[in-house]
């Protein structure tokens, strides 16, 4: 039995504990003293209980989307299934900013970190939101030595690496770290985060890295961040695109990298 | 009355001196850590306006712009302050920020330290090591008869300027046509970059899949890993206890976090070095090219020269104004009022000097704050930002006296009236020396670093 993962990119600014934000969840325990500053990226991994939902609520009366349909040739299974959820955590030095590029790929979630006593970190969860739109990308194939292949007219056999990816929602989530500083955000502040909350449709979490009391299971945070990991399974493991998102080992996924297809936040 | 109105102009400019300062630190100096401390904000800024100022009066001095007596008294307060915040306002910060540093840190030895009277401990530390500094040079003359408490501050806070000017200077001589030379920019394909970030990328599955297995062990432990279909698990062959196995995991992981890291440097130098390649093309890129030869043709006469001087032990009594204008006179038959004239230049060149050595220790500092990664948090860029001003205020009032052998005679009598009874002689040796080693090191620290990166027809 093999467990399939689904990667989730955890940005921010420098400093708003993203590291500290990413060991809390995966582990379930908070650190004991800050981490270094992140050169490069971090990454985390968590095994999360995939509970699919007999009903599934929409939100706009409208008849449930096609890949809730419990279908024979779906690739989820009715029962709850693991999943593992990978965090990469990107570093946010300003001198990596050209670099940092080469791991916008092959995500299927986004967490942006804003720390709350700052208020400039707020002003720039939208730049980090347009750096990540401009910037990702899809692997495009790679033959045998080594030059990169044109693409081609779909064929629409399930093998062909470069399928013509329709543009999906990728979920996000907003986590507000360091609530347990008393000097918290003024209210104009809001204005930035509700503006990213209202263009993106995204779920706002504020939490403190140095206590696990905020994630309790009953706490509204902890139903938050579920429903939240359930939207990535969902994103990268949904029946409506079976060919693009098949779980492979990392010799036979396609190598090479283009701008080939931005993805819809 | 003229001395109202000649403080209100200082003043005015002062004011616009701070608002640069302040305006530097909030968009260059902040780019990755956010600088709210409102007491390092304002110390840094004063520092910049009081040094500003400095070389304002000397422009004022050889312009003969405002009245004497005014002029006179900007000059002392404006020492005065500029030596009071570097020796006691900036180290009792830094001191009070190191404590608290050390406090938030997680040796509880440290945490009980925190205390006034540590604070106050550390600072008389500083004050003594910083008097101690000027014992073995000979820093005043001894012509006269008593000299002040401000005379030996002045005197060792030009040393430590002289020394860290010296050092920057030494560095900037070699490094600066090192950058600037395009026949010195490698430059590396884009498929050599491609094929580091896919190995980078193969570093970070490998380490995702030994942190699943880990993940899995600790959560079931004594059941082993069932999927032998995970053909790519590269640790499926040990079936070990699974304690062993787990600690065996966690050091493998620490391992490859940290190739990955070093890795991933690797490629941010290339990208750096790719950007420094493009750039050198346009036509930008090409007038700096044309600007570092010239530019190294005068460091490598600079060093040569410094070399003769200390060897030969000459000391030049002639500024170069004055020396420039023999030269037009004797060779060129310049028949000009030469004081008018020599004004103007030295007017020019002090001019000149305080703009680039102001713009040159910004951009330095913009350097050092952006390799400085290693802060883990705001507390330590607060105590960055202190050192910072403690060597700008440093340098600057260092500036001004080794300036005083640029300028002719007529306007060397004002530096030293202000600065005091200093053995100027000295700090011009001084420089030449540590110029040199700091040359001759960067020249070395360069040669072996390029050699590191790879060659040209390896790509």
């Amino acid at each position: 039995m093999s467990i399939d993962s689904a990667r989730v990119l955890v940005v921010g600014d420098v400093a708003a504990g993203k590291t500290s934000l990413i060991r809390l969840l995966a582990r379930g325990q908070p650190v004991d003293d800050a981490p270094n500053p992140t050169v490069g990226c971090e990454l985390e991994i968590l095994l999360h209980k995939y509970e699919p939902e007999a009903s599934r609520d929409t939100g706009n009366g409208l008849l449930p989307a096609p890949w809730d349909i419990r279908s024979t040739t779906g690739s989820r299974r009715s029962e709850p299934k693991d999943y593992f959820i990978e965090f990469l955590e990107i570093g946010a030095t300003h001198s990596h900013a050209v670099t940092r590029r080469m791991f916008y790929h092959d995500y299927s979630g986004i967490i942006l970190v804003y720390d709350l006593t700052s208020p400039r970190s707020c002003q720039r969860l939208s730049e980090w939101r347009q750096e990540l739109q401009q910037y990702s990308f899809e692997h495009l194939d790679l033959t045998a030595d080594g030059q990169i292949r044109v693409p081609e007219v779909v064929t629409g056999s399930g093998e062909d690496s470069r399928k013509a990816v329709p543009s999906r929602r990728i979920p996000i989530l907003v986590v507000g770290t360091k609530a347990d500083q008393t000097n918290a955000i003024k209210a104009e502040h809001r204005f930035w985060i509700d503006k990213i909350l209202n263009e993106t449709g995204a779920r706002e979490i504020r939490l403190s890295t140095n206590r696990c009391t905020d994630l309790s299971l009953t706490s509204d945070n902890w139903e938050k961040l579920d429903s939240f990991y359930n939207k990535v399974v969902d994103n990268k493991f949904s029946a409506l695109f079976p060919s693009v998102i098949a779980p492979s080992s990392p010799d036979t996924r396609p190598r090479s990298y283009s701008k080939y297809r931005h993805p819809v936040m | 009355m003229t001395l109202v109105t000649d403080s209100l102009m200082v003043l005015f400019s002062q004011g616009i001196f701070f608002a640069i300062g302040w305006i530097f630190l909030m968009t260059r100096l902040s780019k990755d850590y956010e600088i709210r401390n409102h007491p390092v904000q304002v110390l840094f800024c004063l520092t910049f306006t009081l040094s500003v100022t400095l070389f304002e009066l000397f422009i004022f001095e050889i312009l003969g712009f405002l009245d004497v007596e005014s002029r006179m008294v900007h000059w002392k307060v404006g020492i005065f302050l500029l030596v009071v915040i570097l020796v006691a306002i900036i180290p009792f910060y830094i001191a009070r920020s190191v404590v608290n540093l050390a406090a938030a840190s997680a040796f509880p030895v440290c945490r009980r330290l925190q205390s006034k009277l540590v604070n106050v401990l550390a600072w008389c530390l500083f004050l003594y090591g910083f008097w101690k500094i000027g014992d073995p040079f000979p820093i005043l003359t001894t012509k006269n008869g008593g000299f002040s408490t401000m005379d030996h501050a002045v005197g060792r806070v030009g040393v430590i300027g002289v020394t860290v000017m010296a050092i920057l200077s030494g560095f900037g001589a070699v490094n600066t046509p090192y950058t600037y030379l395009s026949c010195f920019a490698k430059t590396v394909g884009e498929s050599h970059i491609r094929l580091l970030e896919r190995r980078l990328e193969q570093g970070l599955e490998i380490m995702a899949a030994k942190k699943k297995r880990w993940l899995l062990m600790t959560m079931r432990p004594g059941q082993d890993e069932s999927d032998s279909a995970a053909w790519w698990n590269p640790i499926r062959h040990i079936r070990s206890r699974p304690v062993e196995n787990a600690s065996h995991l966690e050091a493998e992981i620490s391992t490859m976090q940290v190739t990955c890291t070093h890795l991933f440097l690797e490629i941010d130098e290339f990208h750096k070095m790719r950007a420094r390649h493009e750039y050198s093309k346009t036509w930008k890129g090409i007038y700096f090219h044309w600007l570092g030869l010239v530019f190294t043709v005068y460091c490598i006469w600079k060093i040569v020269m410094t070399m003769v001087n200390i060897i030969l032990n000459r000391v030049t009594h002639l500024d170069p104004v004055s020396r420039g204008f023999q030269l037009a006179i004797d060779h060129v038959g310049f028949n000009a009022d030469v004081q008018l004239w020599s004004q103007y230049v030295s007017f020019v060149l002090v001019g000149i000097l305080a703009f680039t050595s102001i713009r040159g220790l910004l951009l330095t500092l913009i350097k050092f704050f952006q390799f400085s990664y290693v802060m883990s948090s705001s507390r330590s860029s607060d105590i960055l930002v202190l050192s910072f001003a403690e060597i700008m205020g440093m340098y600057f009032i260092s500036t001004i006296l080794l300036m005083r052998l640029s300028v002719p005679p007529a306007y060397r009598a004002v530096i030293s009236e202000v600065l005091g009874e200093l053995q100027f002689g000295f700090y011009h040796r001084w420089f030449d020396v540590i110029f040199l080693v700091s040359a001759f090191t960067s020249i070395a620290f360069l040669y072996l670093a390029h050699r590191r990166l790879p060659e040209k027809n390896d790509l």
